[in-house]
């Protein structure tokens, strides 16, 4: 295993079994992350680019094959030891945002914290606050979500993927609900994340946003068919 | 600051109003159901405990014609006897208007001021009563229809008729409630007695020096007792020993208490169904927030702990409404029973140790029954949650052909079947609701077809007891001179008591001597066989005689001593069930043979040519007025439909307090159907979204919903009677059982099928009807996008 590796994936398949017969989403995918890398994965619709994003989260697991994250078998792990683990490792980010409806921003932002017992409880609401300045939300803290615009909400929601300071950030097409001048702004908190050292894996559609990344990959039926 | 978790459940509660209101009542309707039960039963049975004891209750009566000084000062002076007192006791009758009559108890008082044992309570008027004067029982004087200071006639066996002032009222709760026993208790004096009759007292009432509750120790000192009373040449007539400690209505109360039971046990189910429904639904409904809250690092353990603390948080506003409202019924059920059985609550406080277990149930059952709806849906995975959660079905079969189906209809039908669990549970509740709305009608008709029972196996109006064996000659001279008279019988009475073969001897029980060829009485023979004419020493005991011996069975022997001092030996060939007093029946040709003609009183049971309860009554009156011009002294002149009457009147109550519980169900069934009817559809909002993208209509989508609620609906109602039929005959085998000592006729409402049927169609369909227009009302990108 080689540790200069943040992210090793080696060997994963994924099939899932349907009454018309076997499908297979992933077959036998390698694919190597170092620290501060910012990946971006593209493909065509079922060509396995979320569900391979899905399995490096610790959403889903592979039929076949091993994950291993800062040398941690994350394929071995019971799903309560990966809750706990990717809630202090990993930060999340949706396409629709997937905020808790009845908490304020800030509160959404502080939930992470209280769930991973991440810092003192006193200090929770100052991180979070910090957060909220990074994204540019500082003054919204104490609305509720339906209140904000939808790349307001993604700010949040990127605001709450740092909450408990993961090394590792995950967006599921994080701008595909959005409009582009909204996108263009939410591809660059996550190029700036990148530069303070965090590594970002992204799944989007969009060639056009990956000059924000310095890698990207290209899936097709499952396979990873180029990686620059 | 409150922890953000805490604010959470807290802003959820307050989101889903509606399923909030429905699950704090869900959990109030349990708590209320149980509360009323455990405050009603602790209320009662103290207090009607506290009634009787108050009363100092005898633990023996012995009936002596001659006591005197010397067996009072003898009996004082046994060790095993504590208190003794002299009083009397005889049985007449009081007028209630003109040539109308009613049975009379009267209890002479020695020394009212002093009264040790068998007490009663002044309530009303002049106390102690004076010379000619009477005082009656609160609940008899409604039975004489009389009023205080009014002058009444009273008669005693001695035909003596005294006119006497009711100078007041008592209240004697260690008797039997005067409407159940159509009777009227009056207390008076050893000087007023005299005024009646030449006999004086003629009851001594003992206490048991220890054990005073143990019957079987009060059986022996009585035996012993009686035995060296007769040793010095007095004559007992009877003996009494009632059982101690117990009310003689216990078992009445105990009915009432069990209907509440039932029905609070049946609430605490439905809520409880209620309550997993509603529970899995609010955690169905939040699968995408459990989704991202594992995302963002929360463990199933913190999951649970939250919804946990939703519910605890619904159950502590849930027992702050429902408390009061438990505590109001059970007290409104506590006074209604206790004016039922004649005794008064003097405090309706409840013990803090019900306020502790209805607090336990109502925390308890709800965390209990939410526990697995919970955990289910918090061990649910991110990726079901986010990605998958509402597009998996059970892999359920249903092979409909698919031409002989419209394809819409066929949907609505698979639909239904399509989350197993949810299904179950939505059933079940309205199922549950429904039997209890069926078996509290049922009930009642069961008791409304028992009283037509008892009202056709006794075919007479007026049951005329005479002092002395009457010659048929004098019997058919007087109802010649009477109009309206269909028929009469005579039968014959005499009281008797079972010798055991041990020596002791049972209760005193009625035998009667029925006319062998009766057409008026048709017993209710439900063991056994009634008797042949001619047939001799058998005899057919009704079922509350086993009350006597239950050892007893068709075909035993069994040794009675008569009221002539004769010892003999009659076979049991049947028993009958009718209610009443203990009482066991033979030939009357028989009966005059084995006491001799003399020692039988004549009952005359006389059938009315007008039915009507004014005839009746006129005719009761005419008897009286001809038996007494013919020199017939009549002891007992019973209108068996005013008895009737007042019987159905009281269980009428009963009656009206089961369908009140109907009722009470159709609301909270109705709420259950609507809210379970609800989610059904709130649940699905997302495949309205994809109907309606695929080109279906808003009246299509209703309608689907609706043909859904009413397969749903005619499920339920189907297992609803199913269950209920049951249920029906087991609340009235053990109601029957305790309040008539047999059970109740089943009885079926059909009226009540049809009204449920109704509520349920209509309930569902609009339950699902509301739901579904606001979710055909959102667009497909909104409903796509429903949380």
């Amino acid at each position: 295993m080689n540790n200069n590796f943040l992210i090793n994936v080696k060997g994963i398949s994924k099939s899932f079994q349907t009454k018309a017969g076997v499908v297979d989403i992933l077959k036998n995918v390698d694919l190597r992350v170092a620290e501060k890398e910012f990946v971006t994965i593209m493909g065509k619709s079922g060509s396995g680019k979320s569900t391979l994003l899905n399995i490096i989260a610790g959403i889903d697991k592979p039929s076949v094959g091993e994950l291993v994250i800062d040398n941690s078998p994350i394929h071995k792990f019971s799903e309560s030891r990966l809750s706990l683990w990717r809630g202090k490792n990993v930060g999340v980010v949706f396409q629709f945002f997937q905020l808790l409806p009845t908490l304020t921003v800030i509160e959404n932002i502080m939930l992470p914290m209280d769930f991973c017992n991440f810092l003192s409880f006193s200090k929770r609401k100052e991180r979070a606050l910090a957060l909220l300045q990074k994204v540019g939300m500082e003054k919204h803290s104490n609305k509720l979500p339906d209140t904000l615009s939808g790349g307001e909400q993604q700010r949040v929601a990127i605001a709450r993927a740092l909450a408990n300071d993961p090394s590792i950030i995950i967006a599921d097409e994080p701008t595909g609900n959005l409009d582009s001048h909204t996108a263009a702004s939410i591809m660059e908190l996550f190029g700036n994340l990148s530069k303070e050292g965090k590594t970002v894996l992204m799944v989007t559609h969009e060639r056009n946003k990956i000059e924000q990344a310095n890698r990207t990959i290209l899936l097709s039926d499952g396979e990873i068919v180029s990686d620059k | 600051m409150l922890n953000i978790q805490f604010r959470k459940i807290f802003r959820d509660i307050i989101k889903s109003k509606s399923r909030t209101i429905l699950t704090i009542l869900a959990i109030a309707i349990g708590i209320i159901g149980s509360g009323s039960v455990l405050f009603a039963y602790s209320i009662l049975m103290r207090e009607m405990n506290k009634n009787y004891m108050q009363t100092n209750p005898a633990s023996a009566s012995f009936y002596i014609n001659n006591i005197d000084e010397n067996l009072v000062e003898y009996v004082k002076s046994n060790k095993e006897i504590k208190d003794i007192e002299l009083a009397g006791f005889y049985t007449g009758r009081i007028e209630v208007s003109k040539n109308q009559w009613i049975g009379l108890w009267l209890f002479v008082i020695d020394d009212f001021n002093n009264l040790k044992l068998n007490k009663f309570k002044y309530e009303k008027g002049n106390f102690p009563p004076k010379t000619g004067e009477i005082l009656l029982e609160r609940v008899a004087l409604g039975v004489a229809e009389a009023s205080i200071g009014e002058e009444r006639l009273v008669v005693l066996s001695d035909n003596k008729k005294v006119k006497l002032k009711i100078s007041g009222t008592v209240h004697a709760p260690g008797e039997a409630p005067a409407w159940m026993e159509h009777l009227v208790y009056g207390y008076t004096t050893k000087e007023t007695l005299s005024l009646l009759t030449d006999r004086s007292l003629n009851e001594l009432n003992i206490m048991v020096a220890k054990d005073s509750l143990d019957y079987k120790h009060i059986t022996n000192v009585v035996s012993d007792l009686s035995r060296e009373i007769e040793s010095k040449g007095y004559k007992i007539e009877k003996i009494a020993i009632p059982y101690p400690g117990k009310h003689p209505h216990a078992s009445q109360l105990s009915s009432l208490l069990f209907l509440l039971q039932t029905f609070g046990f049946l609430a605490l189910i439905l809520s409880t169904i209620l309550m997993i429904n509603l529970i899995s639904s609010m955690v169905a409904q939040q699968t995408r927030q459990i989704g991202i809250m594992k995302t963002i690092g929360a463990k199933t353990s913190q999951i649970v702990r939250l919804y946990l603390g939703n519910v605890l948080l619904l159950s502590v506003i849930s027992l702050i409404i429902a408390i009061p409202i438990a505590l109001l019924f059970s007290r409104g059920y506590s006074g209604f029973s206790a004016t039922m059985l004649n005794f008064t609550i003097m405090d309706n406080s409840i013990p803090l140790t019900e306020y502790i277990k209805i607090i336990a149930i109502g925390i308890i059952i709800p965390l209990l029954s939410s526990l697995y709806p919970i955990i289910r849906g918090a061990k649910i995975t991110v990726k079901e949650a986010l990605y998958e959660y509402g597009t998996k079905t059970n892999d359920v079969k249903i092979n409909f052909n698919i031409n002989s189906f419209n394809r819409i209809l066929l949907l609505s039908i698979r639909s239904i079947f399509r989350k197993k669990g949810r299904i179950i549970l939505t059933i079940a509740t309205i199922a549950i609701g429904g039997a209890i709305f069926i078996t509290s009608l049922n009930v009642g008709e069961g008791i409304k077809k028992t009283i037509d029972k008892i009202k056709n196996i006794a075919l007479y109006n007026i049951d005329l007891k005479l002092k002395s064996p009457v010659v048929f000659d004098k019997l058919d001279v007087a109802f010649a001179n009477i109009q309206n008279v269909e028929k009469y019988e005579t039968w014959g009475e005499t009281n008797g008591v079972i010798i055991f073969d041990n020596g002791k001897q049972s209760n005193e029980f009625s035998l009667i001597g029925v006319a062998e060829n009766t057409t008026i009485f048709k017993p209710n023979i439900i063991n056994g066989r009634w008797f042949l004419p001619e047939e001799e020493n058998v005899i057919v005991v009704r079922s509350n005689f086993f009350g006597l011996n239950t050892k007893y069975k068709v075909g035993d022997k069994v040794k009675v001593k008569l009221n002539n001092n004769i010892i003999e030996e009659f076979k049991i060939i049947g028993v009958e069930q009718f209610i009443g007093l203990p009482t066991a029946f033979i030939s009357y040709k028989n009966l005059q043979k084995v006491v001799g003609s003399e020692n039988v009183s004549t009952i005359l049971k006389i059938v009315s040519k007008k039915q009507d309860n004014d005839s009746v009554t006129y005719l009761a009156k005419n008897i009286e007025k001809e038996f007494d011009e013919q020199g017939l002294i009549i002891t007992d002149n019973f209108n068996t439909g005013e008895y009737r009457q007042a019987l159905e009147d009281h269980f009428l109550i009963i009656v009206s307090f089961l369908v009140m519980m109907a009722f009470f169900i159709i609301i909270v069934g109705g709420m259950a159907l609507a809210s379970t009817m609800s989610i059904q559809v709130i649940e699905r909002t997302k495949e309205i979204g994809i109907m309606k993208a695929i080109g279906a209509s808003k009246i299509q989508i209703i309608h689907i919903f609706q043909q859904e609620s009413f397969f749903i609906g005619v499920i339920s109602f189907v297992i609803s009677i199913i269950v209920g039929l049951p249920i029906t005959y087991f609340v009235g085998n053990i109601f029957g059982y305790i309040f008539f000592k047999f059970p109740l006729s089943f009885g079926l409402d059909i009226k009540g099928f049809f009204i449920w049927f109704g509520i349920t169609i209509v309930f569902a369909v609009i339950a699902s009807l509301l739901p579904a227009m606001k979710a055909v009302s959102l667009t497909v990108k909104e409903t796509l996008s429903y949380e």
